[in-house]
């Protein structure tokens, strides 16, 4: 039954993957093509690309990241919990309110480090 | 009440699956009614409604920005520019793709594909209208009703920041690579305080899908009628106008700083489909705000239900009404994005993080917790829209005080620890100081 | 349409599906023998997700092989799909692709050769070892999921081919099957299940996240003490000088209207960026 409805979501992904390639393939056959040396430079504002682009960025983006991810997996718990809350009562509120607390240490350290400041 | 309906709801969840024989007889040409229905659909959606959408929500938004500035807007092509959308689709699909030549070629390609992915994915759990009933059950117009449709819906969409993150990997130009990764960094953050703000509902429910959410608005009133519910709908609305990256939130495509961000390098139809995508996930954004405090098709103080019966004339007359209703708050939702984006200027990037970690994160974290206290006091009783006395009337005495602490202790917070200020507050404590900002 | 009297239409735990309007019988994922459409298609996404983890171990872009990873991670979701556990593929597909396949490619910017020609291949010195400790961690898999000894009274987990019943603690509802309200409620069966059974560890992993995130931090922060350029990116022009392309927050401004530029950059571009003008 589960899987009889994620027949449509697979229908509705091949249908998205056709609904942008279709307009793709029509200006393959519509659109001019005049290449040449200077239209597929790399564009930044006229002026020519100087060294290389993928280089190192900075740790803070991974940062960011990373408190993302542990803020996804606080999700994964919260959830489950949302649901089964109506069923269970104050035990699990207070479970709740030590799992949050735990994660707000974590938010608060680095809070205090400094490194939710963008700079 | 509250508590048997959301353990009630899993049970009956269940038995609506199992009953759905008649969904497999054949209908047309041997092919299942299951099937004629979700063609249908498809067909409705990728033929109508999505391009559609798109088109004229562009052609809204530039109407209306016009009028904001005291312009008229488009209005040659058509009567008041009616056919620009149109003409603008010609024009983009008749021009040259170009793909720069130090590219990464087919992440090129993924990258707007995946984005354009993700936005038609999210749109297949949405309850438009009513549906058809079951005992006084609301099954929901909608393609399918997962269990874990909010999940589903959340999931899918966060697929589209590595979409955006690729588009500026592989254009292989700094402007789209810093757009890019300043856009993912933004999204992560501001998704944080989306997810979170969607758990008081769940909480309510006690289910994640949406068609329970439906229901249990039908029955209790919308959840934008509560302190908890207010704030969590004002959390989600912001935390969306930064998921679509629009202004005040459109710094991935800041143009004064790094030209078009992560899709610089992308010309003609290309284009098109990051605009297509954006747009799309703009609509989806506004279904789900819409869906989950809103009320989805519902009218408030006036029971739709009662009118559904068992034949066809009700059903098709309940549900364009529903639909009806349901489109008309989702314009005025997008009507609020676009009429924000009218009037606020775009932020500083060390604000955007600031905002979405020292100030969402906490009040949505805060506000969970005094979902669970409002889940507490009226448990068992109507969420109803204005406080009368009773229980209702005791949650609002209790969660509007916990509410305004909350808000004012997080911003007192933010105040007090601001790096920026910081050294000039330890210089000089001038009270004039926050005059100034 | 009638929607109205589902009622009547009661159809048996085994009922067919209607596929293109071909009737399959007995279509259903927990009896897989029955069932040849969901063995085909079984079998095609598992091949694809093989191809795919070659991909991941194969491509020479960090990109790319992170892009398969990706892919290998949605085919986890399909599985996952494939066994009725949707709650478990949409955590799957919001945990992975939506935040690891991001904590990767950020941690692949932190990189310098994301081009990878030194990274991967190498020496056959290095590669014998490698593809033999891979070997034996397969086979080491393959005897654990053979060689299971069962708990008592049950069969081992790796020979069951048709799904047991959930044991309700309330006994079955006789009008509901019990296997269908456990797969839609899965949400609800595995909250209830964290927050009885498996309290303690559900703390523990809170504990988990927090060290994690703490002992990042202080990682990073020992980084940031070297010298970085501390906006945005930097790009190593071939002179040697460092310049940063207009990135976010250029300049800062205080609130006594000093201007002051963040971090040690030798070059620094004003433009007429929104975020640097200033009262």
């Amino acid at each position: 039954m589960i899987l009889t409805q994620y027949i449509f979501v697979g229908l509705l992904l091949l249908g998205a993957i056709g609904f942008a390639l279709a307009p793709l393939a029509v200006v393959l056959l519509v659109a001019p093509v005049k290449r040449s040396k200077s239209k597929s430079d790399t564009y930044e504002c006229g002026v020519l690309t100087t060294g290389e682009t993928w280089i190192r960025f900075r740790i803070q983006y991974y940062i960011y990241a990373l408190m993302f991810v542990v803020f996804d997996i606080e999700t994964v718990f919260l959830y489950p919990w949302a649901v089964a809350y109506g069923g269970l009562g104050t035990f699990a509120l207070i479970e709740m309110v030590v799992f949050l607390a735990l994660l707000s240490v974590g938010l608060a350290y680095a809070w205090a480090k400094g490194v939710l400041r963008w700079v | 009440m509250n508590l048997a309906f959301s353990t009630a709801w899993p049970v009956l969840w269940a038995q609506q699956a199992t009953q759905t024989a008649w969904l497999d007889e054949p209908m047309l040409l041997g092919i299942s009614r299951q099937w004629v229905i979700w063609i249908a659909w498809l067909a409705l959606g990728f033929f109508g409604l999505f391009p559609g959408i798109v088109a004229y929500m562009v052609w809204a938004e530039r109407k209306v920005a016009a009028r904001f500035q005291d312009r008229i807007g488009p209005n040659r092509v058509g009567p008041l520019g009616l056919l620009q959308p149109i003409a603008d689709a010609i024009k983009l699909i008749t021009k040259e793709n170009i793909v720069p030549g130090s590219a990464d070629k087919v992440v090129h390609l993924l990258a707007p594909v995946l984005l354009l992915v993700s936005a038609f994915l999210t749109l297949a759990v949405i309850p438009f209208g009513f549906g058809g009933k079951v005992g006084n059950r609301l099954t929901g117009l909608t393609p399918i009703d997962l269990p874990s449709g909010l999940l589903y819906l959340i999931a899918v969409s966060s697929m589209s920041s590595l979409g955006i993150f690729l588009a500026g990997w592989a254009s292989r130009n700094k402007y789209s690579l810093l757009g890019a990764m300043r856009a993912v960094a933004q999204l992560v953050s501001y998704e944080v305080p989306q997810v979170l703000a969607t758990v008081p509902i769940i909480l309510w429910t006690g289910s994640l899908s949406l068609v329970a959410i439906l229901n249990h608005q039908v029955e209790f009133g919308w959840f934008i009628f509560s302190p908890p519910g207010f704030m969590a709908f004002v959390l989600l609305t912001i935390a969306n106008i930064a998921e679509v990256n629009r202004t005040p939130f459109d710094l991935p495509e800041a143009e004064s700083e790094i030209i078009a961000g992560y899709h610089t390098e992308y010309s003609g139809m290309r284009f098109g489909l990051f605009f297509l995508a954006e747009y799309l996930s703009v609509f989806s954004v506004s279904c789900l705000g819409t869906i989950l405090f809103l009320g989805g098709g519902s009218l408030p103080l006036f029971d739709l239900r009662d009118l559904l019966s068992d034949n066809t004339t009700s059903f098709v007359f309940v549900n364009a009404i529903t639909v009806g209703v349901f489109s008309v708050k989702v314009i005025l939702y997008v009507f609020l994005m676009f009429w924000i984006r009218a009037t606020l200027p775009r932020m500083r990037v060390d604000q955007l993080m600031a905002f979405a970690w020292k100030m969402m994160v906490p009040l949505s974290i805060i506000n969970i917790l005094i979902a669970a206290i409002w889940q507490e006091v009226v448990v068992g009783h109507n969420l109803n829209y204005i406080p009368v006395f009773g229980d209702t009337f005791r949650g609002w005495l209790v969660t509007v005080p916990l509410e305004i602490v909350a808000v004012f202790l997080v911003f007192w917070i933010h105040r007090v620890t601001r790096e920026d200020s910081a050294p000039a507050l330890a210089s000089a404590r001038r009270p004039a100081a926050s005059l100034v900002r | 349409m009638r929607v109205g009297d589902v009622a009547e239409h009661r159809r048996s735990r085994n009922g067919p599906i209607g596929f293109l309007g071909v009737r399959l019988k007995n279509l259903r994922i927990d009896s897989l023998e029955s069932a040849p459409l969901i063995r085909i298609v079984f079998g095609l996404i598992s091949s694809l997700g093989i191809l795919m983890a070659l991909g991941t171990v194969l491509a020479r872009n960090l990109v790319h092989a992170a892009l398969f990873l990706v892919a290998f991670f949605f085919i986890i979701a399909c599985q996952f799909v494939l066994l009725e556990a949707e709650f478990m593929a949409a955590m799957q597909v919001l945990v992975y692709i939506g935040a690891v396949a991001i904590i990767l490619m950020f941690g692949i910017m932190l990189t310098r050769n994301i081009q990878g020609d030194e990274t991967t291949g190498g020496h056959w010195v290095r590669k014998v070892p490698a593809a033999v400790v891979a070997v034996a961690l397969l086979a080491i898999l393959i005897a654990g999921i053979v060689e299971e000894k069962p708990v008592a009274g049950r069969d081992a987990w790796s020979s069951i081919q048709v799904r047991p019943e959930p044991i309700s603690k309330n006994g079955r509802d006789p009008g509901v099957d019990g296997r269908s309200i456990a797969i839609a409620d899965m949400s609800r069966s595995v909250g209830n299940e964290m927050l009885q059974r498996f309290m303690i560890p559900f703390e523990v992993a809170g504990l988990l996240l927090t060290a994690a995130l703490i002992g990042a931090i202080a990682l990073a922060q020992s980084d940031e003490k070297e010298d970085y350029p501390r906006l945005g990116a930097s790009v190593d022009v071939r002179g040697g000088t460092t310049l940063d392309p207009a990135a976010g927050g250029g300049v800062k401004t205080h609130n006594n209207g000093s201007i002051h530029a963040a971090g040690s950059l030798t070059v620094l571009k004003l433009s007429p960026a929104s975020d640097t003008t200033q009262p």
